[in-house]
């Protein structure tokens, strides 16, 4: 209910930010990218305050760098703005993919590592502040080290070392750098595990986002430069100190309660987000099948294995020595995005119902019901896209689970059968739930990109629209536009007959879902 | 462009804007420490942990099957000496009770303590010594001091360089 209620609230921000960005630059589509960019700043900053930085003299050496006119004290901050930054945009992108229900299936890997990546920045986060050694990290250290004495870590307690009887040892600083540099390595290895499981995975947001982030990251640091509490003095308990919220929220509260409530707490909000993938997953009979290939109808192209966005395709030998390769879905990697029906010429490939030839299926029927479309423009498109919530003659209407899973024939069929034009909506590119459905039907539609869509098509009556669903204006303004064009051809003359070949014309019932294939034959078990 | 284009373009600015000075002012967050407003009485220190040998022959049994040149003369056991130790403020006892050990027998005895005390003229009375009344006077610290604490100032009790509890404040 609140999953829905909230999923619905980020679907109208993402309509509001498309109308102001465009869907090209909305930040929200970039949220992953967003993270990587902010470590980026993050480690080239660091590296510049690194050299500066004095494990004897902490403090110090801080207020030396904060009193350099030229690079110090807006470095500092823009190292401090991009860490927020980051923790910002990996917020976001958690709660998308969770509202998305991409957070479980072959995502529980991404998921249950991206927890760890958002652990490791905190690790980082926290001992940079320690690092500082103003009232802030002071305050910090104590406060983590009561709230780990509490564990049976240490035989004595680690409080002791905060105590004040004794200056801090410069092995703390030391340790505490340590932990701050070797951390962002950890991060390195535990992004490589998150998106080893997404061939070609985007990790900078386009260059236009990029350098408009690192601009104002930038210009935050120059005009609103990183607060710098007193110097730490452990005979003295800090008074006002500044928190950053981002990374110490919840040094108020854990400070007001017994350290095992502070456990407890943290304990129970962990178990319940690594849990998600497990939490989320649909009942078995509502789970979308994997896609799976037919040995008989593949021609081995290698075009799905090329456009599976999760890797989850594999050309192996075919069996029965005649030679050749075919492929074979790993239903474990696949999501079940659809986008491998539409890179299939022969039709051979896709999850159940949803191959090139079950659509092909459908748009008979579609056409069959509306027998004159010569009228309208007949709208394809991505259900999660803004066709999903289109208002206008549901008639004219043809829906598919993504925009990349559509295949080009059913275009051809459309167009053939005398539709003014047809236009597809698809969800803006970086927001697509199968990653590269709007790509790769924009290639297929106009770059010749397998299954391309043939060239008896005329072009002038296809075109495409990226609108996500809550974005009714952008649907709107481009069927105005696309009808304004077509206004100027002549009218549209349907072919008597419609045969859209495939390029292996095998019976209807040899579709890859006909229960009389077997599945293992096509598919690779778990 | 158009009037619309750049009324559009400049809310998206000015969106973006808002949202970094949003950013950076959450990144700086005045908390006032509530802690700030008393003081707080602190004990810190580590001593060797003494302990008791007591010997006594070997029985038969113990020396059964073992070579004449390798019977012990004596077999003998560490026992730990339980510490107590006693914090009072103007009189009323803050704490009292047995300092817990880490690990083993002979492991270092670690006394580190906090109580936040209203600020104010105090006086302070601290105790460490061994819980058995029959052992040494030279194993027990004690301190007894007046501190005038004001709001945020720590009350440190601890050793000095010649190993004897003092109570002193930070500047
Ligand atoms: C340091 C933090 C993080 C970084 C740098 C990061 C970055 C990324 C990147 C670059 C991608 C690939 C996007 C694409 O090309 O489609 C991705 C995917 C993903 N991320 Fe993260 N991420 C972070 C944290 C998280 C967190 C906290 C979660 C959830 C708890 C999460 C869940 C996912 C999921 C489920 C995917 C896969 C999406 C899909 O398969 O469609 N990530 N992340
Ligand atoms: S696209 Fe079709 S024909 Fe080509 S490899 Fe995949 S299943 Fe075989
Ligand atoms: S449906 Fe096809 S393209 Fe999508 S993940 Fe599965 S195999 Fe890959």
């Amino acid at each position: 209910m609140l999953k829905r209620l909230l999923g619905r609230v980020l679907i109208r921000t993402d309509g509001w930010v498309d109308r102001l960005y465009g869907s090209k630059w909305n930040p929200l589509y970039q949220s992953g990218a967003l993270v990587v960019l902010c470590l980026a700043v993050m480690l080239v900053t660091g590296l510049y305050l690194i050299f500066f930085y004095r494990i004897g003299a902490p403090y110090e050496s801080i207020v030396r760098i904060e009193g350099q006119p030229w690079g110090g004290r807006w470095i500092r901050s823009l190292h401090r703005y991009a860490a927020d930054g980051a923790v910002v945009a990996a917020v976001l992108h958690a709660l998308r993919m969770f509202f998305q229900g991409r957070s479980w299936g072959p995502r529980a890997l991404a998921w249950i590592s991206g927890v760890f990546l958002v652990f490791l920045l905190y690790v980082c986060g926290l001992t940079g502040y320690v690092m500082v050694w103003d009232t802030h990290g002071q305050l910090l250290a104590a406060e983590g080290a009561r709230l780990l004495d509490a564990l049976p870590l240490f035989s004595e307690p680690i409080s002791r070392a905060f105590a004040g009887a004794d200056p801090m040892p410069s092995a703390f600083f030391f340790m505490n750098l340590f932990l701050h540099i070797a951390v962002p390595v950890g991060i390195v290895i535990f992004l490589w595990l998150h998106v080893s499981r997404v061939a070609r995975p985007v990790l900078l947001p386009p260059r236009p986002l990029l350098w408009a982030t690192v601009g104002l990251l930038t210009a935050a640091a120059l005009v609103l430069p990183a607060a710098l509490g007193p110097a730490a003095d452990l005979l003295r308990l800090p008074g006002d100190v500044t928190l950053d919220v981002f990374y110490t929220f919840w040094l108020p509260w854990t400070r007001s309660v017994p350290p095992g409530m502070a456990w407890l707490a943290a304990g129970v909000a962990s178990a319940v987000i690594v849990a998600v993938p497990f939490l989320t997953r649909p009942r078995t009979d509502r789970r979308p099948a994997p896609s799976f290939a037919s040995t008989r109808l593949c021609t081995g192209c290698e075009q799905c294995y090329t456009d599976c966005p999760y890797d989850a395709i594999r050309m192996v030998d075919r069996e029965g020595g005649r030679g050749g390769k075919v492929a074979l879905v790993n239903p474990a990697a696949c999501v079940s995005c659809g986008i491998c029906a539409g890179s299939c010429a022969p039709m051979g490939v896709g999850p159940p119902g949803r191959t090139g030839r079950d659509q092909m299926s459908r748009v008979k029927e579609f056409v069959q019901r509306h027998p004159d479309p010569g009228e309208d423009i007949v709208v394809v498109g991505c259900g999660r896209s803004a066709a999903g919530a289109w208002a206008g003659d549901q008639a004219r209407r043809f829906l598919v689970s993504c925009a990349g899973n559509l295949h080009t024939s059913v275009v051809e069929y459309l167009v053939r059968s005398g539709a003014r034009g047809v236009l597809i909506v698809a969800c803006p590119s970086r927001d697509c739930w199968g990653r590269e459905g709007p790509k790769w039907l924009v290639e297929r539609l106009f770059h010749e990109r397998e299954a391309e869509l043939k060239a008896r098509v005329d072009r002038r009556r296809v075109r495409v629209a990226h609108a996500s669903a809550f974005d009714q204006w952008s649907l709107e303004e481009a069927m105005d536009e696309f009808a304004i064009d077509l206004a100027r051809l002549d009218a549209p003359v349907g072919d008597d007959a419609v045969e859209v070949e495939t390029e292996c014309d095998l019976a209807e019932s040899a579709a890859p879902h006909d229960p009389s294939l077997p599945r293992t034959e096509h598919t690779l078990d778990p | 462009m158009s009037a619309q284009t750049w009324a559009r373009r400049s809310v998206a600015s000015l969106l973006a804007i808002a949202g970094v000075v949003a950013m950076a002012g959450l990144s700086r967050v005045r908390w006032r420490n509530p802690a700030a407003e008393t003081a707080e009485l602190r004990l810190s220190w580590r001593i060797p942990a003494p302990s008791e040998r007591s010997c006594r022959p070997p029985t038969e049994a113990e020396i059964e099957g073992v070579l004449p040149h390798m019977r012990p003369s004596e077999v003998c056991t560490d026992e730990a000496i339980p510490y107590r130790l006693t914090v009072l403020l103007d009189g009323d006892t803050l704490h009292s009770g047995p300092v817990a050990r880490a690990g083993g027998r002979i492991r270092a005895i670690t006394v580190y303590e906090r109580f936040a005390i209203a600020p104010g003229d105090h006086r302070i009375a601290v105790e460490f010594a061994p819980e058995a009344a029959s052992a040494s006077e030279a194993m027990a610290m004690a301190v007894n001091a007046d501190v005038a604490a004001a709001p945020g100032d720590v009350i440190l009790v601890a050793p000095d360089d010649t190993g004897r509890l003092r109570a002193s404040k930070g500047s």
